[in-house]
């Protein structure tokens, strides 16, 4: 059964929609803020759009220690999408050696975990290869 | 009639040899190879990435599609919306029909049918049908070299570069391969099931499908069944010429709904304009056949024959361990 | 006009317990420990009544760990206790709130208490990766965190493993020296580098141990310190900041520091140069590293010359780590912040034995906290002085 958690994240989490503010250009993802984090300007009323499912890698790490739900070495790191929103995100679909800074990864919705007797999905990030 | 304006194919990273599956129980030769999901794949993760590429195949965007059908045998809840999901995921009408076909991998061609009947009566003008399973198979049994993932998905619309021709049924009753939510498939005499359940439903239903599109020469078949002899047997009695076949079965393994849409696009890639296709799709109870011509052949970018010829080939453990099978009871 | 926490806290006190695999000590017996150490090594001796309030920094949240759990650990009841929890600078966070109720004039003497019972969850910390947190650092366990941040400041400056792994080298000897250390071995480049990853680019050797302690401060008025002691150590200046990587930057920094330190210094009106002696927050190597750069010790790209210069080694001209820092003393979270302030009241008193740097004046301590919002940190930092 959905969780209030669940219902709240849903949609952002479908869609990668990211929220921008207009004083400061940062986008949120995925929440929908009135009080920006990047600038603090609040109130500010941010637009929401689906943003294009590609970024890079700011950073990464190889994950060899993590409890049950994971499955090892996972590739991890801060990504930025093209429209500046960052997210920590895992990566798939990709040689570990291939990784590196700067990488261009796309999105592609992927089982996240299991919660409450549902399985619940959102997008991890393989190397770029669509355009 | 309805046309096919697009198609798409997903086949997930992995591959095993049967062979490495035989050797892994002691057991000698073994033929071709399967398609494995990740750990973090599904029947709704697969399938939205096939009605992705669909989508862009038909130049089609989300927020055009107004009825989604979902076909799966293997979505693992007894309640719960693959096609409402999908909706939300891929940004599509929030009026959309939406509608979920499973408990047969029939269910593909049901699907169909229903996206079908909404585009003919001009209710629907863009339907998208979904079909996606990832068949896990007892470790050991004889489905196991075969039984494989992968997802595949069709854009209905007015105007498309394939006609749906026609479509026919046969309902028999007889239940052949069946199993309880969650459970494996159990022993079964497989010829006793491709006699009775399969061949009597299957010949049944091209036959009436041959008298109402008045066609008798088939360029390209397709088949949707557990087994690819069974598909050998089928042509035989249908007199169709065996080389007719196109089928990944050996590429990729048997993928439940999904497969009649795979190897539906890999008949595309092969047909020529004018050409006509058998389309035949099995499930407990009884055959559905569809008669599908091919108006201009589409193309694909990577070729469908590539995508089914790529993949990495893993070993039995890793293969047990992303399949969850690896795990022993808690 | 706000007022400054400059020179209006003095510390009169401070105790530790070894810190370690103390499977046999409940967080309570830590705490008893740690207080009575510091009770006993009050110069002019003090009476537990002349405690006026409590500050009390633990991070593990049992629900509703509340200022009660000092209480009947130290028998000190009928008094204000308050709880604070930063995570990992949590110690430090307690310090800083029981100072500000100190320099505001409310209470003369106040006791400040840090610990943490990390090994009675078989789970460990790694259990608490948080699996909800879908985009806001789902399966960034602390070392990911940090290791994040390792991979981009390598990639940037290019900097090798073997240089990270210097930290290690230095802290674990150190480490080996001091009495109150969990781990108390010396290790090489080698061993460093060699260790099996735990999150790459950080391998085993590039981490802190699970470590339970606890540690405790008697902070008092400057006007009554005599009572207590001749030489008391004074607070010269306090940050405390937070970022987030979601906000921007390239991860070759940890800002929240560079924001603390700024005010830090400025509270102190001190600069990075005067610092004799330094605590910095290295539950990994990488920490320490990229500390040294935001703390202004060393500019950008260029923190692996302290130590090849061995300017930060036991010593050298700015010793940092001299108890074996997070690597070798340990980590247990709440007491992390206050136990480094304990091993600076020692080294600015002349007191700290085998690790005993020359002389000190001017002593910084640097603590950082993440915790459930793995996108960024808690930097904190203290500066003080005799």
């Amino acid at each position: 059964m959905t969780t209030p958690h669940q219902w709240r994240i849903s949609e952002s989490n479908a869609k990668l929609i990211g929220y921008r503010c207009p004083k400061c250009s940062w986008v949120s993802f995925p929440e929908k803020k009135r009080a920006c984090k990047r600038c603090g300007s609040a109130p500010v009323e941010m637009m929401g759009f689906v943003m294009k499912p590609f970024g890079k890698i700011v950073s990464f790490v190889v994950q060899h220690r993590l409890p049950e739900g994971f499955e090892t070495p996972l590739p991890l790191a801060i990504i930025e999408f093209e429209e500046g929103a960052r997210a920590a995100g895992h990566i798939i679909d990709c040689k570990l050696e291939e990784l590196h800074v700067g990488f261009e990864v796309e999105a592609e919705y992927r089982i996240m975990y299991e919660e409450n007797g549902l399985t619940m999905y959102s997008y991890k990030f393989k190397p770029r290869r669509s355009h | 009639m309805s046309h096919i304006a697009g198609i798409g194919v997903y086949v997930p990273r992995y591959r095993i040899e049967a062979s490495e599956i035989n050797s892994a129980w002691a057991r000698p030769g073994g033929r071709g190879r399967k398609a494995v999901a990740e750990f973090d794949e599904d029947a709704l993760t697969m399938g939205i990435q096939a009605a992705h590429h669909a989508l862009t195949h038909a130049g089609v965007a989300g927020n055009k599609l107004d009825s989604i059908s979902f076909a799966s045998v293997s979505s693992g809840y007894a309640e719960y919306s693959l096609a409402a999901q999908s909706t939300q995921v891929l940004g599509a009408l929030v009026s959309a029909n939406v509608a979920d076909f499973g408990l047969s991998t029939r269910a593909v061609t049901s699907a169909l049918q229903a996206g079908l009947d909404g585009v003919h009566s001009k209710r629907i003008s863009h339907a998208l049908v979904i079909a996606s399973d990832k068949l896990i198979a007892q470790p050991g049994s004889s489905f196991e070299p075969n039984y494989a993932a992968g997802a595949g998905a069709l854009i209905l619309a007015q105007r498309g570069f394939a006609k749906i021709e026609g479509t026919a049924a046969a309902t028999s009753g007889f239940v052949g391969l069946s199993r309880r939510e969650g459970a494996f498939h159990g022993l079964i005499d497989e010829r006793f099931v491709m006699q009775h359940g399969f061949l009597e439903a299957a010949q049944a239903a091209v036959m009436r499908l041959q008298d109402s599109v008045k066609i008798s020469e088939w360029n390209h078949a397709v088949l949707q069944a557990p087994d690819e002899r069974w598909a050998s047997r089928l042509l035989k009695n249908l007199k169709i010429a065996p080389e007719k076949l196109r089928s990944g079965t050996a590429q990729i393994g048997y993928a439940g709904c999904a497969t009649f849409v795979i190897h539906l696009a890999l008949a595309f890639e092969s047909a020529k304009a004018g050409e006509q296709i058998l389309a035949v799709s099995y499930g407990p109870g009884g055959c559905d056949a569809v008669a599908i011509k091919v108006i201009e052949r589409p193309k694909f970018s990577p070729s469908i024959k590539d995508i089914l010829a790529s993949g990495e080939l893993i070993k039995y453990p890793h293969y047990l361990r992303i399949s969850k099978l690896l795990r022993g009871e808690p | 006009m706000t007022q400054s926490l400059h020179k209006r806290v003095t510390i009169v006190g401070g105790g530790m317990i070894k810190f370690g695999e103390l499977y046999e000590k409940s967080l309570e017996d830590m705490i008893e420990e740690a207080y009575l150490n510091a009770l006993s090594r009050v110069d002019k001796g003090i009476d537990p009544k002349d405690i006026q309030a409590a500050w009390y920094g633990t991070v593990y949240p049992e629900m509703g760990n509340s200022g009660l759990g000092l209480s009947h650990a130290t028998g000190l009841f009928d008094i204000p206790v308050t709880r604070i929890e930063n995570a990992c600078a949590t110690g430090s966070d307690t310090f800083r709130n029981a100072c500000m109720a100190v320099a505001a004039g409310v209470y003369d003497v106040a006791l400040v208490v840090g610990a943490e019972k990390m090994h009675d969850d078989p789970g460990g910390l790694i259990q608490r990766a948080d699996l909800k947190r879908l985009w806001m650092g789902r399966g960034v366990t602390m070392p990911a965190f940090f290791g994040l941040h390792g991979t981009a400041y390598m990639h940037k400056y290019g900097v090798t493993r073997e240089q990270v792994a210097l930290v290690s080298v230095k802290n674990h000897h150190n480490g080996s020296l001091y009495p109150y250390a969990h781990l108390r071995f010396e290790c090489s480049v080698e061993d460093v580098v060699k260790a099996a990853y735990v999150s790459y680019p950080l391998g085993l050797y590039d981490c802190c141990p699970v470590t339970d302690g606890a540690a405790v401060l008697i902070i008092t008025n400057p006007k009554i310190a005599n009572r207590y002691t001749d030489t008391p150590v004074y607070v010269l200046g306090s940050g405390l900041a937070t970022d987030s990587d979601l906000r921007g930057g390239d991860l070759t920094s940890f800002p929240a520091t560079q924001f603390a330190a700024k005010q830090a210094f400025e509270m102190a009106g001190l600069k990075s140069s005067e610092i004799d002696v330094a605590e910095i927050h290295d539950c990994f190597s990488i920490t320490e590293l990229v500390s040294y750069e935001d703390l202004g010790f060393a500019k950008p790209g260029h923190g692996p010359e302290l130590l090849e210069e061995g300017i930060v080694s036991l010593d050298g001209k700015m010793p940092v780590n001299p108890s074996g820092g997070l690597l070798a003393k340990g980590h247990p979270l709440g007491a992390t912040g206050v136990a480094q302030l304990v091993e600076l009241y020692e080294q600015l008193r002349g007191e700290a034995g085998a690790v005993q740097v020359k002389n000190p004046e001017i002593a910084l301590q640097h603590n950082i906290g993440i915790g459930r919002y793995a996108t960024g940190s808690v930097g904190c930092v203290h500066i003080l002085g005799r």
